[in-house]
């Protein structure tokens, strides 16, 4: 033990608060060295001064002064900081907390029953941005719709507008709106844009936006949906689901 | 022969209770568990706060505000924690609002620089009364410890008055100050260092034993 480590523990020492190592660790260098030794008295003295400082009292007026201001009101009213820690109390917290958390759960609870449409997919976002689909996205082919198809090929330009709520509410009875989409090969991965006309009665679960002109702007379409196109050059008419009771159709 | 009259001793029913419990009474309206409050920690909040800022007067009306707070707070106090802890705590905030007002009017925002405002020489310190049966020698080595107190910076000041001359806990201390136990132990065992060098020219080494 060096003197610099032994004077970090001289208070320790003198309140007998050392372990036993650490005494006679410092008992042993206190044996030896004459400094630390003369400091260790030192300390000890100077710790039954400062200990035997005198008292310092109150004046004889100073209870009936403090009872004075009580009764007269003066004394009572809260400081600024005492006012505004009222408002943060335990008691006062309970209720604001709770109810802060009620509305925190009920909106998880929102977001999880429709989690499409508060955080779209990556590869819908890229479609979006490129006007292309991802070919390396399995998801690219259903997601590119939802919003970002306005710069496909073969389709009017608009503005994408974000579409926040259940789709199924977008869906509406117009009469064969043209929609834009993509289309997947039977391999699913040979994507292609293609301008559709698809007389829509109830889009499901797709999602569907009117542009200013009374037509969809783009419509979501599920991946299982595997399209024909039927003969070049000829129109073919193909119910999206596969039933034609349905009355969903996607025209080539 | 005269019957001497019964004489009924007036008991104190709060005097057997502790801090807390008579803390307690208080928060339910008892002004007679506030006034014991107030007799029982008064010379104690002013020994501290005088030990800080070395102004009796101001001393005295920031220890009032001391006990006001206690009364207007009354109803916040927990039973749970010590009620030592919480005046105390009280009392450092205020000295510690006072120390920096002082220093702001000074234009310097340092804490450190407090030691010049509390501490410097010439400022009034007048924490003891004339004592008749005292020799002149051992007043002036009080006056030699106080001011050597007043000198060492206000963080070591603080932690080594309430450890030395309130006789707290180290976890009291470390409590009131809101540092951890190994800063408290520092602090104090750095604070008597710097008392001990300035008191060594009046230190005795043959009186030791």
């Amino acid at each position: 033990m060096n003197c610099r480590s032994a004077e970090s523990l001289y208070s320790a020492f003198l309140e007998d608060e050392l372990n036993q190592e650490e005494q006679r660790s410092l008992e042993a260098h206190l044996l030896g060295c004459r400094r630390c030794s003369a400091a260790v008295k030192e300390l000890r003295q100077t710790l039954a001064l400062v200990g035997a400082l005198p008292s310092i009292e109150t004046s004889p007026h100073f209870e009936d002064e403090i009872f004075d201001r009580i009764r007269s009101g003066e004394a009572l009213r809260p400081t600024m900081i005492e006012w505004l820690g009222g408002f943060f109390t335990a008691d006062r917290l309970r209720p604001v907390f709770l109810g802060g958390a009620a509305v925190c759960a009920l909106w998880i609870a929102v977001i999880a029953m429709h989690p499409d449409s508060y955080f779209p997919r990556s590869g819908a976002v890229a479609s979006r941005e490129t006007g292309a689909p991802n070919a390396n996205s399995p998801e690219s082919g259903s997601l590119a719709s939802s919003g970002g198809s306005s710069t496909a090929p073969g389709t009017e330009s608009a503005p994408a507008t974000p579409v926040f709520g259940p789709r199924s509410a977008l869906a509406s009875d117009e009469a064969s709106p043209r929609i834009a989409t993509n289309r997947r090969g039977k391999s699913g991965e040979d994507f292609q844009w293609v301008d559709s006309q698809v007389p829509v009665a109830s889009a499901g679960s797709d999602s569907a936006v009117l542009d200013a002109n009374g037509r969809f702007q783009d419509e979501y379409i599920l991946d299982q949906f595997h399209l024909d196109r039927g003969d070049p050059g000829s129109q073919s008419i193909v119910p999206v689901s596969g039933n034609s009771s349905d009355d969903v159709y996607i025209t080539f | 022969m005269p019957i001497e009259p019964l004489r009924l001793k007036k008991l104190d029913p709060l005097a057997d209770l502790s801090d807390e419990d008579v803390m307690e009474r208080c928060a339910q309206g008892s002004e007679a568990g506030f006034r014991t409050l107030v007799q029982r920690y008064r010379s104690r909040i002013m020994n501290l706060v005088c030990r800080f800022i070395n102004d009796r007067d101001r001393a005295e009306e920031i220890a009032q505000e001391v006990f006001l707070r206690v009364f207007r707070n009354r109803e916040r106090y927990r039973k749970s924690g010590k009620f030592s802890t919480w005046i105390f705590t009280i009392a450092v905030n205020l000295t510690k609002n006072e120390i920096r007002s002082r220093v702001r009017h000074r234009g310097t925002y340092s804490l450190d620089a407090m030691e010049e405002e509390t501490g410097g020489q010439g400022l009034p310190f007048p924490d003891w009364k004339p004592l008749p049966d005292q020799d002149l020698n051992a007043r002036e080595i009080q006056h030699k410890v106080a001011e050597a107190l007043r000198k060492i910076p206000p963080r070591y000041r603080e932690a080594v008055v309430l450890r030395d001359v309130e006789g707290l806990s180290y976890e009291e201390v470390g409590e009131i100050l809101r540092i951890p136990g190994g800063t408290v132990r520092s602090r104090i065992n750095r604070a008597r260092l710097m008392l001990k060098d300035r008191l060594k020219p009046h230190l005795n080494l043959e009186d030791d034993v």
